[in-house]
């Protein structure tokens, strides 16, 4: 077991609970799809297990060690949204960044981390970048810097906040198989934040659900059902199964408001 | 690849080092009394032996009393003002700050016109109460962040506001009643900023904390990136951004208050040679704040010698960097806005 919540509880101002009593784990080799209507959390809970915000209650573990606010660890690898970078640092600077955090004052990152930055790039697919400046790659492009910077440290957890946000179909396609491989070569455990249904049904191990009041939790062919996207989205939808390359493919439509 | 970046880094390094020696050199040959340069070796080696003539004494006194302590100290003014300029630049994720942000300046300016009204600028007094309300400041700036519910750079940028709006106040309530035909020149010159009154006196004051200062913040000179980041990003990749934002402060501080205790105000320093050096070695602060150093003692000992030299009277350093220093700032700002 990699990661464990246990009973978390958070709100932002007192007497309005954001999250209530959550409680799940995840195993090696797993990847959680968090999902939920805007405002409702979902980054909140992510939040809370990498240690950006405190737990009112309860905890949250990683490989057995409890995450703290001011403790960052290193057996997490943390993607936030694509956001514009202050300063045009290049890619392979971005990308060794993830090692200074955890260096002595007196160490400065040496060629080995650049070797290894450069193999972290090749296997993400964007080695060709490597001498770019972040301010001029896209959003996908910047998005993937940023998971080459989660992976340098060989993280146990891999966390990532709304990945394939602003990207097209195909490099969402893309991230998305990245991210599974990712995942089953280095066996480590992964929680994904999407507004993607069809992504979590594609990817997912296991699903999350959160609610106003409540949450639900489980292997994601049992969460991922018309009734529960009906009661947790508030939208009418359709399922429909297909095989594709000996793969059985479950697909949301949606049609309605309820 | 990186070790060609490496590479480069070091070769610019190593130039800058010759530069800075060069410009010393002329910059103690230079002046009202010049001194040839077989004459200064022949002063310098025969110090080294302790045969130094008679003949020699004028030149050996200028050499030595004048010129190398003002160099020394104009270097290591230039240096900690251009690596606390970086360093709060990318801590404070904008280009636009210089290390008088958090007040600093205007304490330390306040204290020296302190200094200057109750004991007529002799003494250690004068640098003393600079050095400490330039400290001051900061504890204060400290105090307000801490009491502030809002984001923590934003409370801190303006603690700094409220501090250096009510040390200017204060100083210009010691300029009023300052006695008009001594004191107040006094402390308006010491506003300006100069090295005229350089002495080894000056140089043994400010040498500890400058030097603890830029030790520090070349410590943390990677982690600076981190900080640039936002603290989100910074805390998940493994430093604590508040920690580190405060020791980041703390020592440029430190650096800024040695700097102004024995120089004076001598603003935009700070703020440009930044952009300059992130023209030569990139925007890494790795290799940013190094190169700041070196580029920041050079350009001021190379300014503070045009600055004894232009006219037969001195003038004012503070009033030479802002004439350089605004225009080409003016410049950067254009070039960006075309860009951007």
């Amino acid at each position: 077991m990699i990661l464990e919540v246990y009973n978390g509880c958070f709100e932002y101002t007192q007497g309005q609970p954001v999250l209530q009593n959550i409680a799940f784990h995840l195993d090696c080799g797993q990847i959680m799809a968090v999902m939920g209507r805007n405002g409702i959390g979902k980054t909140t809970l992510i939040k809370c297990i990498v240690g950006i915000l405190k737990w009112n209650r309860g905890y949250s573990t990683v490989d057995g060690v409890r995450s703290q606010v001011g403790k960052p660890m290193k057996s997490v690898g943390y993607v936030p949204q694509a956001h514009k970078v202050s300063f045009s640092y290049s890619v392979r600077d971005m990308v060794v960044f993830g090692k200074v955090g955890h260096q002595s004052y007196l160490a400065a990152p040496g060629d080995s981390d650049y070797a290894l930055a450069d193999q972290i790039l090749d296997k993400v697919g964007i080695y060709d970048l490597r001498n770019h400046s972040c301010n001029e790659l896209s959003g996908g492009q910047l998005q993937l810097v940023f998971i080459a910077r989660a992976l340098i440290n060989s993280p146990k957890l891999l966390v990532l906040d709304e990945p394939e946000a602003h990207l097209d179909f195909r490099n969402q396609i893309r991230l998305i198989k990245l991210i599974k491989n990712v995942v089953s070569d280095n066996n480590i455990a992964c929680i994904i934040n999407t507004h993607y249904p069809n992504h979590a049904l594609r990817i997912a191990d296991k699903c999350f659900l959160l609610g106003e009041q409540d949450y639900i939790e489980g292997r994601t062919l049992q969460i991922m059902t018309d009734d529960n996207i009906q009661k947790y989205f508030g939208v009418y939808s359709h399922a429909y199964q297909f095989r594709y390359k000996d793969e059985n493919i479950t697909a949301f439509t949606f049609l309605d408001e309820v | 690849m990186n070790r060609e970046k490496n590479k480069r880094c070091h070769k610019v390094t190593l130039i800058l080092i010759l530069l800075l020696t060069i410009t010393a050199v002329c910059a103690v040959l230079v002046g009202q009394y010049t001194i040839g340069l077989t004459d200064f070796c022949r002063i310098i080696t025969e110090k080294v032996r302790g045969t130094l003539g008679d003949s020699m004494k004028t030149s050996a006194h200028v050499i030595f009393q004048v010129r190398i302590p003002r160099i020394l100290l104009a270097g290591m003014v230039g240096a900690g003002l251009s690596i606390s300029g970086s360093a709060l630049q990318g801590t404070f994720q904008n280009p636009l700050v210089s290390p008088d942000l958090l007040g600093v300046c205007s304490g330390a300016g306040f204290g020296a016109a302190l200094g200057i009204l109750i004991g007529n600028g002799t003494g250690l007094l004068t640098p003393v109460l600079s050095l400490v309300f330039g400290l001051v400041s900061v504890l204060l700036v400290f105090f307000f962040a801490g009491v502030s519910s809002r984001s923590e750079t934003l409370s801190v940028i303006l603690g700094g506001i409220i501090v250096s709006s009510i040390f200017t106040a204060l100083i210009s309530f010691i300029k009023y009643v300052a006695d008009s035909s001594e004191t107040l020149p006094a402390i308006t010159f010491w506003q300006m900023g100069s090295f005229a009154n350089a002495s080894y006196h000056d140089i043994g004051i400010s040498f500890v904390p400058i030097a603890f200062g830029i030790i520090g913040l070349l410590l943390l000179r990677w982690k600076i990136n981190l900080l640039s980041l936002g603290d989100e990003d910074c805390s998940t990749l493994g430093i604590n951004p508040n920690h580190t934002r405060w020791m980041v402060i703390l020592f440029t501080t430190l650096t800024t208050a040695g700097c102004v205790t024995v120089s004076g105000v001598i603003g935009w320093v700070g703020l440009v040679i930044p952009h300059i050096c992130r023209k030569i070695v990139g925007v890494n602060h790795g290799y940013l704040l190094p190169t700041s150093c070196l580029v920041g003692a050079i350009f001021m000992i190379l300014v503070d010698t045009v600055a004894r030299n232009l006219t037969s009277a001195e003038i004012p350093i503070g009033i030479l960097t802002a004439l350089i220093g605004a225009p080409f700032f003016a410049a950067i700002y254009h070039k960006r806005k075309k860009v951007g």
